[in-house]
């Protein structure tokens, strides 16, 4: 048994039996009421408040899929990637403050019970919920598909890839159904040191290995200038494309049901506010780390072709740190997978029992019976998860891709809406409808691809989106006077 | 015109987005390298230092 094996298996054992402690943990203190197993009792505070969002939003693609983006795109990935998330992270200090106090006052757990606070009716809320369930759930049966491909090659094919998915959604789903949002936030904060001191770990023993960062980046731009460009290979990165990423990361970051659902969790303004200043710091340090290790990979590995980049962070590690290293870097991969799967599964988990079975099946439902149905759904949604991520059919990874976009158009109608922009019902519907519908005419090519003008489908749909609600706006102001 | 304090940050903000916007358009491999890294990724490291500076402002009291 090779070195990296063995360092791997006891990092692997250590991580998830520390886990299963923590989730133990968690419950004491815990009351059996919706708030306390979805919100942590709305008692997330400074520390454990930063350390869940940072690792809920990382996930495995910051360890794997940056290191390959740095490979086939270059170092212009970087900026990019932190200064969009340094943007995203604005939302907390400002939006999160004013939903953490809707949230307090109203006693709303799930962003559909924003929505319904918001508007009138049930179509604006039934829409949100149909819009973040329907590109939550594909990303969330990615987790455990990238998660069972990772044990796999961390233990050279001895855990198949079938047994690791559901090893590694068995013990999310017994911290998860036992200690709710209480487990979550305490299990990220394990799972976002975890990822901060290993990603550095990582990044000095492979620059070390291949001969400090000014070498490596001086024989890499006399081979490769591409890669230090601001186009970055390929220019993949246009102006234009530049533009409509730092875009995308601010509309769509806080639109992720998991993400929202921590603002409600927040203890106080001044945890959000505190979370929102680290935030940039820790994605401008961390994030140029895998960009920078997948670049290098040009030197070792010269020949990889499209996904095959994705493998580079583990190859970089086998050929330049110590045996031991790769096996505990990689364990700190599947923290990143975890902990984004855990909060996916608690946040739909939440929104399915509060918004469908409490509201339109069983309105007298205790809290407590809450409780259970939400751990049942859990289970449920895992065992979904896992089924598509064994067979992920062709749509489902289709639906991820749109995942980002899908979920930032709902940005317009909602931030309005908090901060006091009254829109129709009519006008907000036909808002994220007429955003939806135009991301979907590009995916199915039924919209000629010149309308993006060279920027990302997410664009256009978000001019329709914009101009709807718009047009609503000036309308209701026409019909004031009169009303009047 | 008076601007209201509140919204001096969110203007600094809007300037550090259209800065990076135009430090990535001037972007080029060819531009000098400090400390191994191309000029352009340094002055994108200093926005993402103004960012910070500037999310603790709009975080002030």
């Amino acid at each position: 048994m090779s070195t990296t094996l063995i360092s791997a298996l006891v990092a692997l054992v250590a991580y998830l039996l520390a886990l299963l402690w923590l989730g133990a943990q968690s419950l004491d203190g815990q009351t059996n009421s919706a708030d306390s197993y979805f919100l942590a009792d709305r008692r997330l505070r400074a520390g454990v408040l930063f350390f869940t969002l940072i690792a809920t939003n990382f996930s495995a693609f910051f360890f794997l899929g940056f290191a390959g983006a740095g490979y086939r795109i270059g170092i212009a990935y970087y900026p990019m990637m932190a200064f969009g998330t340094g943007l995203a992270a604005l939302s907390f200090g400002s939006l999160g403050c004013r939903v953490r106090r809707l949230s307090a006052q109203h006693g709303l757990i799930t962003p559909s019970e924003l929505i319904g606070h918001l508007f009138p009716g049930e179509g604006v809320r039934l829409l949100v919920l149909a819009v973040m369930v329907l590109f939550t759930l594909p990303y969330l049966a990615l987790q455990p598909l990238g998660a069972g491909y990772l044990l796999e090659s961390l233990t050279g094919g001895a855990v198949p890839f079938e047994v690791g998915a559901v090893l590694l959604t068995v013990v999310i789903v017994l911290y998860v159904v036992g200690g709710g949002m209480r487990a979550v936030a305490l299990t990220d904060v394990l799972q976002g040191i975890l990822m901060f001191v290993l990603m550095l770990m990582a990044f000095v023993a492979v620059a070390k290995g291949v001969g400090g960062v000014q070498t490596a980046n001086r024989t890499l731009l006399q081979q490769l200038p591409d890669l230090f460009s601001g186009a970055g290979r390929n220019d993949f990165f246009t102006p234009r494309m530049m533009a409509s990423y730092l875009l995308l990361w601010p509309l769509c970051l806080p639109m992720f049901p998991q993400m929202l659902m921590r603002f409600f969790a927040a203890g106080d303004d001044r945890s959000l506010k505190q979370s929102m200043v680290l935030y940039p710091v820790v994605a401008g340090v961390l994030f140029i780390c895998p960009v920078m290790i997948g670049m290098w990979g040009h030197l070792a590995f010269p020949d990889l072709v499209g996904r095959a980049s994705d493998q580079i962070m583990p190859l970089m590690l086998g050929r330049y740190s110590p045996a031991w290293l790769t096996g505990i870097v990689m364990v700190g991969a599947l923290a990143a997978f975890m902990s984004t799967l855990d909060s996916q599964l608690l946040a739909l988990s939440s929104m399915l029992t509060r918004d469908l079975y409490k509201r339109y099946w069983r309105p007298q439902a205790s809290l407590a019976e809450q409780v259970r149905v939400g751990q049942l759904v859990v289970i449920a949604l895992a065992v979904a998860g896992l089924a598509i991520a064994l067979r992920p059919p062709e749509a489902i990874l289709s639906l991820a891709t749109h995942a980002f976009s899908g979920l930032a158009l709902l940005f317009p109608m909602l931030v309005g809406a908090v901060y006091g922009l009254r829109w129709s019902v009519v006008g907000a519907m036909l808002s994220v409808i007429g955003g939806e519908a135009v991301l979907l005419g590009f995916a199915m090519g039924v919209i000629p691809q010149v309308f993006q003008g060279g920027c990302l489908p997410l664009i256009p749909a978000l001019v329709v989106a914009c101009m709807v609600l718009g047009v609503d706006y000036v309308i209701a102001q026409c019909l004031r006077p009169a009303e009047a | 015109m008076v601007v209201m304090p509140s919204r001096l940050p969110w203007l600094a903000l809007l300037a550090a987005v259209v800065l990076a916007l135009v430090v990535h358009l001037q972007a080029d491999s060819a531009l000098p390298f400090w400390a191994g890294m191309p000029a352009w990724v340094l002055m994108f490291i200093v926005l993402q230092a103004a960012l910070t500076l500037i999310a603790a402002w709009i975080a002030r009291p």
